[in-house]
C-alpha cells in the first residue's frame, strides 16, 4: 500500500508557460512564443487556491514559465496569502524592479527562488539563451533581498556548475539572498533534448554532496545550504526518501493538469484537470498513487535491497528518459 | 499549570491517525503520532494538562498514571517549541 496524506502538504502551481528566457533545461520548455489561453484564469485561480486552503494544504509554490510575466500575479498571491496558504514564488529574477519587490514584500512570502546557473555570466546567460540575463538576475537579487524579501537562490546542479558551487554561494551570500539550494538536472520538458551533456554522473554528485555539507557548515549563520537529497541519492547513510511526489505534493500545470510533480510532462501520467474536477478528487485518484507503487517497479528496482528508503528515486527521471514510471531513475548508480 | 492553548500560527490538520502540523516561521512540517495528535486537538484553550491526560487516558483506556509523565513532558516540548501556551 503506498502511504500518502489526505490532502497534499505543497502544491506548485505553474502559473503560465510564458517565460522572458528559454533555458536549456526547463521542465516546461516555457518561452516568449509560448500562448497563455489555455492557462488558468483569475477565476479558475480563485476557485483553486478556495479549494486549496479548505483542504488543509499548507504551502503553494508559484512557477511557471515566469510567474511575475502574468499581468494577474499579484492578486493571485494576495488571495491566497489572505486564504491563509503560505506561498513561495520561483522566479528567473530578471523583470525584477524596485516596485515588484516592494510589492512582494509585503506578503511575507516563504520564499522567493531565483536561480543561477555559473558564477560567470556568459555560461548563465547561454545556459538560459537570452544575453544579459545573468546581470539581470543578480540585480533582481539584490532588489528583491533589500526590500527585506527571503531570497533563495537555486542552480540546477549539471556539469556546467558542479565544481562551482561554493563560488554561486558567496554570489548569493553577496548579493542578500538567506538560502541556497540545488535541483538535480531533470530530463523533462527542453531538460531532455541535452540530458546526457549535462546530467552530472556518479563522481561529481559525490563532490557535490561533499561540498554541499561541506558548505553548509562553513557558512552556518550566514546562509542556509538546503539539505538537499537530489545529490546523495542511493548514499550509504541516507535514512529517508527525498521526494514526495504523489504522496505528499503535487503539481498543477499552467493548463490546469494535475500530476505527481512538475517535472511530469508525459499524459500517461496527468491524473486529472482542475478545470474541470475537484483538486481533492484528482489527488485521492488511483492514478497518483499508483506511479508510487514499489511493487510495480521493473528493472534493476525490482528486487532492489534500496527500494523501501528511496522509493525509486526520481520518477519524474525515470518517465523522461524510459516514458514509464516503473522503470529505474538514470541517476541510480546501483 | 493553566489551560493549554495551541499557538493561532500554527496550522494543523487531522489525518488517518496522525495530525500534520505547519510552523510557517521557520517552514517546517512536524508530524505527531496518534497519542501525539489526540493531546493536541485537546489543546483548545479549555482544559489544562491533568484534564487532558484524563481525557487521553480514556481514550486509549490506560490508566492516567501510567501515561502522565509521558503526557506532561510532550506538553512542556510543544510549549518549548512555541507550538502551545498556557492560555
Amino acid at each position: 500500500m503506498v502511504e500518502y496524506t489526505n490532502s497534499p502538504e505543497v502544491v506548485s502551481w505553474d502559473v503560465t508557460s510564458k517565460c522572458n528566457l528559454k533555458c536549456s533545461h526547463c521542465y516546461s520548455s516555457s518561452s516568449i512564443e509560448n500562448k497563455d489561453d489555455e492557462d488558468l484564469t483569475e477565476e479558475d485561480a480563485y476557485r483553486l487556491i478556495d479549494e486549496l486552503s479548505d483542504i488543509g494544504v499548507f504551502q503553494l509554490i508559484l512557477l511557471g514559465g515566469e510567474p511575475l510575466i502574468r499581468k494577474d500575479i499579484f492578486n493571485i498571491i494576495d488571495y491566497a496569502v489572505k486564504k491563509n496558504l503560505d506561498v513561495g514564488i520561483a522566479t528567473n529574477g530578471t523583470i525584477i524592479t524596485k516596485e515588484i519587490a516592494k510589492k512582494l514584500s509585503k506578503y511575507n512570502l516563504n520564499g522567493i527562488q531565483v536561480s543561477i546557473d555559473s558564477p560567470q555570466a556568459h555560461i548563465h546567460d547561454e545556459f538560459r539563451s537570452v544575453k544579459g540575463a545573468f546581470h539581470k538576475s543578480i540585480e533582481g537579487i539584490k532588489t528583491l533581498s533589500s526590500e527585506g524579501n527571503r531570497v533563495i537562490v537555486c542552480s540546477v546542479i549539471s556539469k556546467i556548475n558542479c565544481f562551482e558551487i561554493e563560488n554561486i554561494v558567496k554570489i548569493a551570500i553577496d548579493n542578500g539572498a538567506k538560502e541556497f539550494r540545488t535541483i538535480r538536472y531533470i530530463p523533462s520538458g527542453r531538460g531532455l533534448k541535452e540530458f546526457k551533456e549535462n546530467a552530472i554522473n556518479e563522481h561529481e554528485a559525490n563532490h557535490v554532496h561533499g561540498e554541499l555539507l561541506r558548505l553548509k557548515e562553513k557558512y552556518e549563520g550566514i546562509i542556509e545550504i538546503a539539505s538537499d537529497h537530489s545529490t546523495d541519492f542511493l548514499e550509504n547513510e541516507m535514512t529517508q526518501e527525498f521526494c514526495s511526489a504523489g504522496t505528499s505534493t503535487c503539481a498543477i500545470k499552467y493548463n490546469g493538469n494535475v500530476t505527481p510533480c512538475s517535472y511530469i510532462n508525459n499524459e500517461k501520467y496527468v491524473c486529472g484537470n482542475v478545470k474541470e474536477e475537484s483538486f481533492f478528487d484528482i489527488w485521492h485518484r488511483k492514478t497518483m498513487r499508483d506511479f508510487r507503487d514499489v511493487r510495480k517497479y521493473q528493472g534493476k528496482c525490482k528486487g532492489c535491497n534500496y527500494i523501501q528508503s528511496c522509493k525509486g528515486g526520481c520518477r519524474a527521471a525515470a518517465i523522461g528518459i524510459h516514458e514509464d514510471g516503473y522503470l529505474p531513475d538514470p541517476y541510480c548508480t546501483i | 499549570m493553566n489551560n493549554l492553548q495551541r499557538n493561532p500560527k500554527i496550522r494543523w490538520r487531522r489525518e488517518v491517525d496522525e495530525v500534520c502540523l505547519y510552523i510557517p516561521k521557520n517552514r517546517e512540517m512536524k508530524k505527531l503520532n496518534n497519542v501525539g495528535a489526540s493531546v493536541w486537538e485537546l489543546c483548545d484553550g479549555s482544559l489544562d494538562s491533568k484534564e487532558i491526560i484524563e481525557e487521553v487516558s480514556k481514550e486509549f483506556d490506560v490508566e492516567a498514571n501510567e501515561i502522565k509523565s509521558d503526557v506532561e513532558d510532550f506538553i512542556n516540548q510543544l510549549i518549548q517549541l512555541d507550538l502551545l501556551k498556557e492560555a
